[in-house]
């Protein structure tokens, strides 16, 4: 089993190297082809993901989403299916696929850099709302973060706009928008999941922890934004500023404060 | 909003007063620690400038969701709108109005727009109401919690107790320790509880091969027997992630140990304690410390499965197979006798004498009482379901006119939506394609 999901977990690494590679080609040199290939090439590395994924759920018995590793292979997963339903409903989109790849590529990266050892699920986590709660919180991060690469992406488009004619800065911006309403909703139901099992398990669903405070903040931030798209009218580079600013906000709760803090899972 | 979210950011990073680096700074910067400390998330959340934030976005919440619900009823009867972003696309189709009528409908639908109803010689789809009741229940939801949580600042009551196995406890403020706030244990008296059938369970393939460890664990379950004044008595099963509900109180297990059952005696031949310790099990071999009656105290480290390593104590497993307890009577502060006892024996040096002659197990349970929670999960239910149908379906509505021209239909459409312009743009040219008429 471990054989399978390591040379899985490879190939998927591999493929979404490749899949950088080419797609960049597309993108940066003009190379259609390339870009198309790199597309075959991010699907097949997503379904050596799957696999990987697979394997790892039936050799523990548990959803993969204890630890570091588990939770980057889970992570990761998000990015490029988000990517690949974001490209069929918005073709142009194709051109920000390098971006999306390579935060799929630097998570699964963190996540091979920590220990792989197959643990039973701790008591903790033993409840139905740990599969709600960490599959919300990746579906809610992966959606801002390539949200985030959108709102760049509309940046470098709005300055180059005769560098790709197809795609229209305008509706970039507004896929943006609809992801990050999608990861609002989510953010809501991963913080809402959370607390009602922190209730269960602590006896209070809140404790001010680092990660819940955090988890608050970007969800604060994320209010703002929606808030100042849809009601105060921002769009265009505004509005993809304050994407990428509130992406940096997601970056820290999840990779700063999430890995120096442990009062969040805290055990028996 | 972003004020809260600042505020809570620069809080996250306050040091806990409890820690010793913070005794520290208090001497050395008694000014800054000042300052700290009142950032500190769980004391700055509960004072009064913060909590006016969160109040502040209730009452705006509230006026915004009075001020766009009346101007709902207002226009409650008035025909269907446009929204506020609109494309108008005109052409001429080449069949007669009944069958172009079908064909817009087919297109408009695939675009994602709203079913078709047909009025005199237009075609016309809304969607909205969903829209609008969802940003309503997210909004009410958001209201909801903020009750929720000010319910739980002003009435939650937590606590702890610890029930040794076939040891019945009277819950009350007696027993029931690190109250907060401290009275809130007097609702609990009248109720005895005990804990028996306890189970540790470590998940085989690895119980062996990290014995020092907690890692393996699975699960701590017991049984609960709780016995209230005037009630039948009632029996819970308990467990990490399955806690027990007790006269409006929530009993959720903790922490475990180890409580082997000691009886000391010193070599005048008195019983200097006659009871069950309750002993640490993290970390592993911890040593605590059970006083005696008359002075001195017996230091204790327990050996679950007893397999020293050469010399050195040790456990080769977190079960209990073989209990070994090894002990040190300190009379005075220093160490007049130790050895090692195995469970059903007793040893003796000095004089002193040692007895172990059964173990059992004990929990500490949180009780905690909350009322503010029914009201953070309606909140919770509300705002998630809100927000799913604020998001799912947003507002827009479209028109089509059908009018014969010669052997064709010449077509005026408009297509609007309350968000999105672009993408309505794109829908628009999709549906323009799928039409494939000739534009006018």
């Amino acid at each position: 089993m471990r054989t399978l999901e390591g040379a899985a977990l490879w190939a998927a690494v591999a493929g979404y190297a490749l899949a950088f590679a080419a797609l960049s080609a597309g993108t940066f040199l003009g190379r259609e082809r390339l870009g198309r290939a790199g597309w075959r090439l991010a699907a097949a590395g997503w379904a050596a993901h799957t696999l990987a994924i697979a394997v790892r759920w039936i050799a523990t018995g548990h959803a993969p989403v204890q630890g570091a590793y588990e939770n980057s292979l889970s992570g990761a997963w998000f990015i490029p299916l988000l990517g690949g339903v974001l490209v069929r409903q918005y073709r142009p989109a194709i051109r920000a696929a390098p971006f999306i790849v390579a935060i799929a590529l630097l998570l699964l990266g963190n996540g091979i850099m920590a220990p792989a050892v197959h643990l039973p699920l701790e008591p903790p986590f033993r409840s139905n709302w740990l599969v709600v709660h960490v599959a919300f919180a990746w579906l809610a991060f992966g959606s801002y973060l390539v949200a985030s690469v959108l709102a760049g992406y509309h940046l470098w488009l709005s300055r180059r706009r005769a560098a790709v004619p197809a795609a229209r800065p305008a509706v970039i911006d507004e896929l943006s928008a609809k992801l990050i309403a999608f990861g609002f909703v989510g953010d809501t139901v991963m913080i809402a999941s959370g607390a009602i099992w922190a209730h269960g398990l602590w006896g209070r669903y809140w404790a001010w922890d680092p990660i819940e405070t955090w988890s608050l903040v970007s969800w604060l931030t994320y209010a703002v934004y929606l808030h100042l798209r849809f009601t105060l009218g921002w769009t265009g580079s505004r509005a993809a500023w304050l994407a990428l600013g509130a992406a940096a906000v997601v970056v820290v709760t999840f990779f700063g404060i999430g890995v120096v803090s442990d009062v969040h899972t805290q055990l028996l | 909003m972003s004020a809260t979210a600042v505020l809570l950011a620069l809080a996250s990073f306050a040091p806990d007063p409890g820690e010793p680096r913070f005794e520290e700074l208090r001497r050395r910067a008694p000014a800054r620690a000042w300052i700290l400390e009142r950032l500190e998330p769980r004391r700055f959340t509960t004072s009064p400038a913060f909590l006016a934030l969160p109040g502040y976005i209730a009452l705006s919440v509230a006026a915004s969701m009075w001020q766009r619900a009346s101007a709902r009823l207002r226009t409650r009867r008035a025909p269907p709108e446009i929204e506020r972003f609109a494309v108008r696309r005109t052409m001429t189709l080449g069949e007669a109005p009944g069958p172009a009528a079908e064909r817009v409908r087919d297109a408009v639908r695939s675009a994602g727009f709203p079913r078709a109803s047909a009025a005199g010689g237009e075609l016309h789809g809304r969607r909205g109401a969903l829209g609008f009741l969802g940003s309503m229940a997210f909004h009410a939801g958001l209201l909801a919690t903020m009750v929720g949580i000010g319910l739980s600042a002003v009435g939650r009551f937590s606590g702890e107790v610890v029930l040794t196995e076939g040891f019945p406890v009277r819950l009350g403020p007696a027993t029931v320790r690190a109250a907060t706030p401290p009275d809130g244990a007097a609702r609990l008296g009248g109720t005895t509880v005990a804990i028996r059938s306890v189970s540790v369970e470590f998940a085989p393939e690895v119980r062996q091969a990290l014995p020092d460890s907690r890692t393996g664990m699975v699960d701590v379950s017991a049984v609960l027997d709780a016995e209230r004044d005037g009630a039948s008595p009632g029996r819970f099963f308990l467990s990490v992630n399955a806690p027990a509900s007790l006269d409006g109180h929530q009993l959720s297990i903790h922490r475990y140990g180890f409580a082997p059952e000691i009886r000391a005696t010193d070599p005048e031949g008195r019983v200097r304690t006659d009871a069950v310790a309750v002993l640490q099990v993290i970390p592993p071999g911890a040593e605590d410390a059970v006083a005696l009656d008359g002075g001195g105290e017996l230091r204790l480290r327990f050996y679950p499965d007893w397999a020293p390593r050469g010399a050195e104590p040790a456990s080769r497993s977190p079960l209990p197979v073989r209990p070994v307890l090894a002990w040190r009577w300190m009379q005075g502060g220093r160490e007049v006798a130790s050895g090692l006892v195995p469970r059903g024996g007793a040893a003796e040096a000095g004089g002193y004498r040692i007895a172990f002659p059964s173990l059992r197990y004990w929990l500490e349970l949180l009780v905690s009482r909350d009322p503010g929670l029914p009201w953070f999960t309606l909140g919770a239910l509300l705002g998630v379901g809100g927000l799913a149908l604020r998001f799912g379906w947003h507002e827009q509505s479209w028109r089509a006119t059908l009018r014969p021209d010669g052997a064709g239909t010449r077509l005026e459409l408009v297509l609007s939506a309350r968000y999105f312009p672009a993408l309505l743009e794109e829908r628009a040219e999709r549906v323009a394609r799928a039409l494939g008429g000739r534009a006018a």
